[in-house]
């Protein structure tokens, strides 16, 4: 049984394996009995002491292992992109509401960080028999993560900027068009929230129902400093995954504004 | 006592509560809508994330540490500036949710600054945040002073008419000598307390958790503390009192208010409960009045001081 309070201590894991995935994108890889316990979607905070702690989605959750997929762009994450296979990193969590099973048709579409916890829930599917197709969006050809592992058990359509790889285009106007043409339950979407935004008319226009990963800033991950908001929703309690009406409740602020590191008001940036 | 003869309303000079539980500062942020879902929740009043004249970032994470008893925190007072605040202010007041800026800072004229653009936006009151444990300068430097404490009080007190509470901090030696320069600089009230100076270091690095090291505790070790304080300034003066630190179910409340307090404020518990639980307090104190004979608040304020 979890026990909150335990899941809130930083407790130190072993990496068991760190895994190149494309481009200077690392996979680590540790065993955590809270953490294999998770949910696709969910995300924990990892602690690398004297530099900073920071919310990373589970990308793989299996009983004997887990692993989390960091992109280095920071000071932090360019600390754990420069792990090694033995070395140490703390945990607390998993936190937040994770992506939910409802149908048997499925669409899910992911760029970026808001690949890991799609990943998970791909996974999940197939084990579950069910289908998905999976349009992976990147810059370039080195940011489709984990593109051959999809391609094992996911219909994958691979989405590259600058077409070096797959069809060159957006994530939104590829997934725009497959939403029109099948009749998708659920559409699932982890990238850019202006993008988002898009794909949440396109399932609008079709009464289908959505469940995205957000992403604000992440502070105390429990509900207590308020920094992830989103319209009356907190990130980290409500989310990440926010389901059709809680998006549209929060639509002012939705794929227009966040808020940065002093609380102030700032646009959310195309990218 | 029946039902319809019972109230949870608090009247206090300057201020009338629907009921007596406040959101304590520093919780859940600086946005109008999540404040405006708290309300809903039931609380009687927002007190907003302590706000300084010119924006400020928080700490880098990690910025919050669970203890066995409860919670460090060293969020950094980050916070967008008054100017930006006070929209936020102006968005609760449209809309009558009773909202009080808590403003910190060490120099008067940032204060009174800070009250005219709130007192404008249409603040319900303003809570002084003269007592943070974890930012230098700023904080129990500041609540420590009481000539200080008097001034800045003055200076709040010279552009409102609206109630004014000083908080103040659990560890102060001259926490009394604040109180009384507080209420003679015209401050309505006092709440009691901020959260007290604490670390948490992980054995297995050696090192202190907090990117600050050195953060505030609150939560369930708090509370003997905060309503020893309580008591305490009861017993000194008659000036309201706003109860704060640890309140988790509707005893923890109801202590503080024996202890001398009119009102009390929530915090931590909303990290490790449903919103709900703010009702569920309010409940709980309604039917203790019920058991114990009592129409009002007011009929069990200190009554804890009795010989």
């Amino acid at each position: 049984m979890l026990d909150s309070h335990t899941a809130n201590r930083l407790r130190a894991v072993r990496i068991a394996e760190v895994k190149n995935e494309r481009g200077s994108v690392r996979s680590l890889y540790f065993m955590d009995e809270f953490a294999s316990q998770g949910l696709p979607g969910n995300f924990i905070m990892v602690w690398v002491p004297g530099v900073e702690e920071l919310p990373m989605n589970l990308s793989r959750i299996e009983k004997t292992y887990q692993s989390v997929t960091v992109w280095a762009y920071s000071t932090g994450t360019s600390a754990l992109c420069n792990m090694e296979e033995g070395d140490t990193i703390w945990i607390r969590g998993p936190y937040g509401v994770p992506y939910s099973i409802q149908g048997e048709k499925n669409l899910l579409i992911g760029s970026g960080s808001g690949l890991a916890p799609l990943f998970a829930l791909a996974k999940k599917m197939n084990a579950e028999k069910l289908s998905a197709t999976f349009v992976l969006q990147a810059k370039n050809k080195e940011g489709l993560i984990f593109k051959e592992e999809l391609s094992e058990f996911c219909n994958v359509v691979a989405v590259t900027s600058d077409g070096s790889e797959g069809t060159k285009g957006y994530a939104s106007h590829i997934a725009g068009t497959l939403i029109a043409r099948h009749d998708f339950d659920v559409i699932y979407a982890g990238l850019g929230e202006i993008e988002q935004k898009k794909i949440f008319e396109y399932a609008a226009k079709k009464l289908i129902p959505v469940q995205f990963g957000l992403e604000r800033l992440m502070l105390c991950a429990i509900g207590l400093c308020g920094s992830c908001s989103i319209g009356k929703y907190l990130v980290c309690k409500d989310g990440p995954v926010m389901k059709t009406e809680q998006i549209r409740e929060s639509f002012q602020e939705f794929g227009v504004f966040r808020r940065n590191r002093s609380g102030a008001i700032v646009p959310v940036k195309e990218y | 006592m029946s039902k319809e003869q019972l109230s949870l309303a608090v009247q206090l000079p300057e201020l009338t509560l629907r009921n007596p539980i406040i959101l304590a500062s520093g919780i859940l942020g600086h946005s109008a809508e999540v404040f405006e879902r708290i309300y809903e929740n039931g609380a009687a009043a927002v007190i907003g994330k302590s706000v300084s004249l010119l924006p400020r970032d928080a700490y880098k994470p990690p910025v919050v540490v669970e203890v066995p008893c409860g919670m460090l925190n060293a969020v950094g007072l980050g916070n967008p500036g008054a100017e930006a605040f006070a929209e936020e202010v102006k968005k609760l007041s449209v809309k009558k949710i009773p909202v009080f800026p808590s403003m910190f800072g060490s120099d008067p004229e940032d204060f009174e600054k800070m009250t005219v653009m709130f007192d404008s936006a249409g603040a319900t009151a303003f809570e002084l945040n003269l007592s943070c444990p974890h930012v230098k300068g700023v904080g129990t430097e500041v609540g420590q002073d009481p000539e200080l404490v008097g001034e800045i009080v003055a200076a709040v007190r010279r552009h409102t008419s609206k109630a004014i509470f000083a908080k103040v901090s659990p560890e102060s030696e001259t926490i009394l000598r604040t109180v009384k320069a507080a209420e003679r600089a015209g401050a309505t009230g006092i709440t009691a307390t901020n959260t007290i100076r604490a670390i948490s270091i992980d054995v297995e690095s050696g090192l202190p958790i907090l990117s600050n090291r050195y953060g505030g505790l609150s939560g369930e070790a708090l509370h003997p503390i905060a309503l020893r304080c309580v008591y305490e300034i009861a017993e000194h003066t008659r000036i309201p009192i706003i109860g704060c630190g640890g309140i988790a179910d509707w005893r923890t409340a109801v202590e503080f208010i024996l202890a001398g307090a009119s009102a009390v404020q929530v915090g931590t518990v909303l990290s490790n409960k449903p919103l709900g639980v703010i009702n569920e307090i309010l409940e709980g104190i309604r039917q203790y009045m019920e058991r114990k004979g009592y129409g009002r608040i007011s009929d069990f304020v200190g009554l804890a001081h009795r010989q």
